[in-house]
């Protein structure tokens, strides 16, 4: 065969074999920026829907809020005035009677009656919260427990109190709550303590002596129980952390760790 | 003369790095071989099928196609068990069973009607680097749609990929037009060949590079999970 041919036919399989190399090529460079692509667009989404469900959140547990606030609010006003103003009216028919026995008896049902309602009522919404602030608040709900059952609770305060807005101090104050509630029930403690303490984050730290926690069950129980979805939502809602200390043998340390601001 | 020194050289470049892959398979843990025992078997069939070559061929003048024939049906299953043991969708293994199947079909008749079994089989080889092209970038799709991340290139099965796709796509026109080029043009097909054993020593130097990574993923120092 002629040289020139030769060349040309060697020019022609040199194109070829080029060609299929850069269509090979160009074929994995395409499927690797298109899903590429495709991942960042999915990745896009899921950040939308965590927003989304993150908002549907903050709005369900603020239509609770509002309707624990209303609700509490209706019991103090017209429940319990109601219940104050019969009080007033037995004190009335008593003093015209002779034998009180019978009158007495109710009026100390009619009496316990209205401190529950009271108790429901501040339970509900704690009114020393609005006005004194989340530690005072605390410290009234930690008497007011200890006044019913024999576990001794301490508060304690830790470094330069930093303000934080109502609605961050309900939710923290809510933690506290379910916190205490679950560790009355479960712990069997004689004593918990309760620290607040302002570093750059607020850390919640509630401790107790009892018989400990087991990671575990509380995995377990977080699917089944009201009270820690409660602290598991709004632990989500403050962009805060929650660390239980699996050293500690007696008992169990739980620390909150909340920012004071609301991330972006 | 020089066009066949150099056909040579790189010949033995190639069998060099393919010497090399084999030793990094032949090093990694046991965990890491497990994964890539049938990458070991073809580079094990292959520089044995290569030596014969080359001492039944080169030196004795035996014809040595039968041992290739054999060699490039090997490759084809091997390589569809080790994707298969990657990919999870059925309609993608059915498909590769089905170009796996076709593969046999044309050699038999490639074998007993076309080239026969006395000649190079190239249109075989042909038809071979299609079928692992397709594979290579199917398992490309799956691996970019499964990964949570694209960090493709860290990856040892990425650089399998790389190796099959780039010695495959340049090296099909070549066996597709050898036999023409050969007997029909009666033209030199020593200078095409050159660039044949060139994207071998690609080919083996990719291998090599995945089976570096797969080791790399094996050894006590590594703090990766498996």
């Amino acid at each position: 065969m002629e040289p020139t041919n030769e060349s040309q036919v060697f020019l022609l399989i040199a194109i070829g074999t080029g060609g299929m190399l850069i269509l090979a090529g160009a074929i994995v460079l395409f499927i690797t920026f298109y899903q590429k692509k495709m991942f960042e667009a999915r990745l896009k989404q899921q950040v939308l829907e965590s927003q989304f469900q993150q908002k549907v959140l903050e709005a369900t547990l603020d239509s609770q809020e509002s309707e624990r606030s209303r609700v509490a609010g209706d019991l103090h006003d017209s429940i319990g005035g109601m219940l104050s103003a019969v009080r007033i009216g037995l004190s009335a028919i008593g003093r015209q009677l002779s034998d009180t026995h019978v009158l007495d008896a109710q009026k100390q049902m009619l009496d316990d009656t209205i401190e529950s309602v009271r108790k429901i009522s501040r339970e509900l919404m704690p009114a020393t919260l609005e006005k004194f602030g989340l530690i005072t608040a605390v410290r009234e709900l930690c008497e007011k427990m200890q006044a019913t059952t024999h576990i001794q609770i301490g508060v304690m305060e830790l470094g330069e109190t930093r303000p934080i807005d109502h609605r961050r101090q309900l939710m923290v104050y809510r933690i506290t709550q379910e916190l205490l509630n679950n560790a009355f029930k479960h712990s069997k403690a004689t004593y918990i303590e309760i620290v607040f303490n302002f570093e750059e984050n607020l850390y919640l730290i509630v401790e107790d002596n009892g018989i400990g926690l087991d990671p575990r069950h509380m995995e377990e129980s977080g699917r089944k129980s009201l009270g820690l979805f409660n602290i598991q939502s709004r632990v989500q809602l403050l962009s805060a952390t929650v660390t239980i200390d699996r050293e500690k043998k007696d008992g169990s340390k739980i620390t909150v760790s909340v920012p004071y601001e609301q991330k972006a | 003369m020089a066009h066949l020194k150099w056909l040579t050289a790189i010949g033995i470049a190639q069998d060099a790095m393919m010497l090399a892959a084999l030793i990094i398979f032949a090093i990694t843990p046991k965990a890491g071989r497990k994964k890539f025992q049938l990458i070991g078997a073809v580079l094990a069939v292959g520089f044995f099928v290569d030596m014969m070559g080359f001492i039944g061929g080169g030196v004795f003048g035996f014809n040595m196609n039968l041992l290739n024939l054999c060699f490039t049906l090997f490759i084809v299953p091997a390589f569809f068990f080790f994707y298969r043991s990657k990919i999870s969708s059925p309609k993608i293994i059915t498909t590769f069973q089905v170009l796996m199947c076709l593969f046999f079909a044309f050699a038999l008749v490639n074998a007993i009607f076309i080239q026969g079994i006395t000649l190079i089989s190239t249109y075989t080889m042909a038809f071979r680097g299609l079928v692992l092209m397709i594979y290579a970038i199917t398992y490309h799709y799956v691996m970019t749609t499964e990964l949570p991340r694209p960090v493709y290139v860290k990856l040892p099965i990425f650089w399998v990929n790389c190796a099959l796709l780039t010695y495959y796509s340049v090296t099909f026109p070549i066996y597709l037009f050898t036999d023409y080029l050969y007997r029909d043009l009666k033209i030199s097909i020593i200078p095409i060949w050159m660039v044949h054993n060139s994207v071998g020593v690609l080919y083996y130097t990719f291998l090599s590079i995945g089976l570096w990574r797969n080791r790399s993923l094996y050894t006590p120092q590594s703090s990766l999970k498996r």
